[in-house]
């Protein structure tokens, strides 16, 4: 298997719901491609409300969503299909 | 919507209109910042909702709210939701299916039961092995209808997984006759809290028969392996198996002994390694090349030095499912029976001889009686009492051998014991003897009158009449013969000594064997080498002891002790 693309979202310096929304509306656009495993978003930001939002709205449209965190100090949250 | 009304009759002024366009942009205005405000209160709905906070007007203008379009972001989003909720509840459902078919398929019987042990969920192994009823037993307490008695609670498996939380086992729960293995296993909700018990009812009734069945056979196993044992130590053959690559596999402590080797050691080595006597090595390489069921005789040194004949028999473990299984190797001392056979080899030239002595005694006198006429009286007397004499030493002969027969055959010696004067036995015994032919003189000790014995009277006779006839045929013509009875240390004592030629100490020890003549290449004395074992016997029956003293050259002296006869006072 391949790996996905990765499509990058720098968004830090937004808070939330801006941030949340802004992620929605990529995931949206990339919702099939992300279902079928061909791509991966990761999302930079240094809101830790976004951390808890993105990741909950991600699992509720049913991705799986990691975070990590940093050494340059933001989060970074890398949304993916959810392995069967 | 119709903010103003124009007259038909008369236009309006400048000033009318600019008030009327002031008017009109207010209320436009005010619509739409109602509109603006309807769509961030619906979209901070939304927001909520997806669970996050509203939007403050600073962060979105409402030029950005149209062009950012949050509504249709969420809106599209909720559509993800949903498709991921009905993808989700597809494969719960199925899921939920395949549980339900594990759950009734499983050979367990499984309850679901709440933390107040009411019955949630059972499949129908539930009702074919632990319920009695075929009644719903939904919301019902589980030990009303499943336990029912104190002692299965005191083992629940509900209760050990309430207190712990963790998966328990509640083992050997019996009900109907069957035994079960309980495996109960929490089902806990976010906080962690035991939501419900899942009992699987595992039947170990087989398992526990089985495993019963194991233990006795392998007690059974464990007890005939003892036996067995027990049976090679008390083997006084030595065995030695060995496998099909001619390895120790097996040894007895007589074989050990024998071969010199330890069991412990050799153990696993092949045989021809280990045994050092050239006999025995060429007995199994002589197996080895395929001679089945072999017998030798082979010749060992023991570890103390004394040389014993070995039988050696090796036969093959025979197995149908293959050619060349182990083998094994008895080893049989048959140094004794040797020893006997010689003897007997020996007895028999001697008996031979013995008879065909006097028989042809017998043969030659009767002849002459009968083919001469002119034999005076004298001599015809002479010549029957020659045969008659011969006659009675063949008897003698021919009696002897019946008795050991009889005795050997197990039949042993019947006695009929009665209190008798020993002094009267030895006095009538060696009256029969006084004017023999051999000249011998008697000394009869008649000190000991009053010693009584227990005895059976023609058994003492006999020994007796063999001890002097021995003293008789080994003691020179005219020599003295001592006979004497006493009482020693609670036994009446009778001894025979004569001043004849005597026996070394080996000579004396063999003296008692059957068979066994002192000096067997002088046929000159009459003798079947019977006679002593034919004594003891006869004395050990009484509860005596038999025993010989002598020297070379210095006579013999035998010695019997029989029981006294308990006196009253």
């Amino acid at each position: 298997m391949t790996s996905p693309e990765e499509s990058v979202l720098d968004i830090r310096g937004q808070v939330c719901p801006s941030s949340l929304l802004t992620t929605l509306r990529l995931l949206n656009m990339n919702a099939e491609s992300l279902r079928r495993g061909e791509m991966q978003v990761r999302v930079l930001t240094d809101s830790r409300d976004a951390v808890v939002t993105i990741p909950n709205a991600a699992a509720n449209m049913g991705f799986h969503a990691l975070i990590e965190k940093s050494p340059a100090g933001h989060y970074e949250v890398v949304i993916s299909h959810v392995a069967n | 919507m119709s903010p103003t009304k124009q007259k038909a009759t008369s236009e309006p002024s400048e000033a009318e209109l600019i008030e009327l366009l002031t008017a009109q942009n207010a209320e436009l205005r005010q619509i739409n910042l109602e509109a603006f405000t309807y769509i961030r209160s619906k979209t901070n709905q939304l927001l909520n909702t997806i669970g996050t906070k509203s939007l403050r007007p600073e962060e979105l203008e409402d030029s950005s709210l149209i062009e950012l379009d949050p509504i249709g972001i969420v809106t599209q989003s909720f559509q993800q939701v949903l498709e991921n909720l009905r993808v989700t509840n597809a494969r719960l459902h199925l899921a939920h299916q395949e549980v339900q078919a594990v759950f009734e398929s499983v050979g367990s019987a499984v309850l679901v039961l709440d933390p107040q042990m009411r019955i949630i969920a059972y499949n129908k192994r539930v009702r074919e092995v632990l319920l009695n009823a075929d009644d719903d037993v939904t919301g019902i307490v589980c030990q009303n209808v499943v336990c029912r008695s104190g002692e299965a609670l005191q083992n629940c498996a509900h209760r050990k997984v309430l207190t712990s939380g963790r998966p328990e086992l509640a083992p050997n729960f019996a009900v109907n006759g069957r035994v079960f293995d309980v495996i109960g296993q929490p089902i806990l909700d976010a906080s962690g809290q035991v939501t419900h018990v899942v009992l699987a009812y595992n039947d170990v009734t087989e398992h526990k028969r089985n495993q019963a069945d194991l233990l006795t056979a392998l007690d059974e196993v464990r007890r005939a392996k003892v036996q067995i044992d027990t049976l090679l130590r008390s083997m006084s053959d030595g065995l030695v198996a060995t496998d099909g690559k001619r390895r120790i596999v097996l040894m007895n402590q007589a074989a050990e002994e024998l071969l010199g080797i330890c069991l412990h050691e050799s153990l696993g080595v092949p045989l021809l390694d280990v045994v050092q006597s050239p006999g025995l090595r060429a007995h199994l390489e002589a197996v080895a090349k395929g001679e089945t069921h072999l017998l030798s005789d082979i010749e060992f040194v023991t570890a103390d030095g004394h040389p014993r004949i070995i039988q050696a028999r090796t036969s093959t473990l025979a197995d149908a499912s293959a050619a060349d299984q182990g083998r094994i190797t008895l080893l049989h001392d048959v140094t004794r029976a040797r020893e006997i056979e010689r003897i007997k080899d020996e007895f028999l030239s001697t008996a031979a001889h013995q008879l065909r002595t006097p028989l042809a005694s017998v043969i030659g006198y009767s002849d002459l009686l009968i083919q001469s006429d002119d034999i005076g009286v004298d001599t015809r007397i002479e010549y029957l009492t020659l045969i008659q004499s011969k006659a009675e030493q063949l008897s003698e002969i021919v009696s002897n051998l019946l008795d050991i027969s009889r005795i050997e055959a197990g039949e042993g010696v019947t006695l009929t014991c009665e209190s008798q004067s020993a002094a009267a036995i030895c006095a009538e015994v060696v009256a029969g003897f006084l004017h023999g032919p051999t000249g011998h003189q008697f000394e009869v000790d008649n000190s000991a009158t009053d010693v009584r014995i227990l005895v059976d009277h023609f058994a003492v006779s006999q020994v007796l009449e063999n001890l002097i006839s021995n003293a008789i045929k080994y003691s020179p013509r005219g020599g003295h013969i001592f006979v004497s009875a006493r009482e020693a240390e609670g036994m009446g004592v009778l001894r025979v000594r004569d001043e004849g030629i005597g026996m070394t100490e080996q000579q004396a020890a063999q003296a008692f064997d059957k068979f066994y003549r002192a000096d067997a290449s002088n046929t000159a004395i009459a003798g079947t080498g019977l006679g002593l074992t034919i004594v003891r016997h006869l004395v050990e029956a009484h509860g005596g002891q038999v025993s010989i003293a002598s020297q070379p050259g210095h006579g013999t002296t035998v010695q019997c002790t029989f029981p006294l006869v308990e006196s009253d006072g």
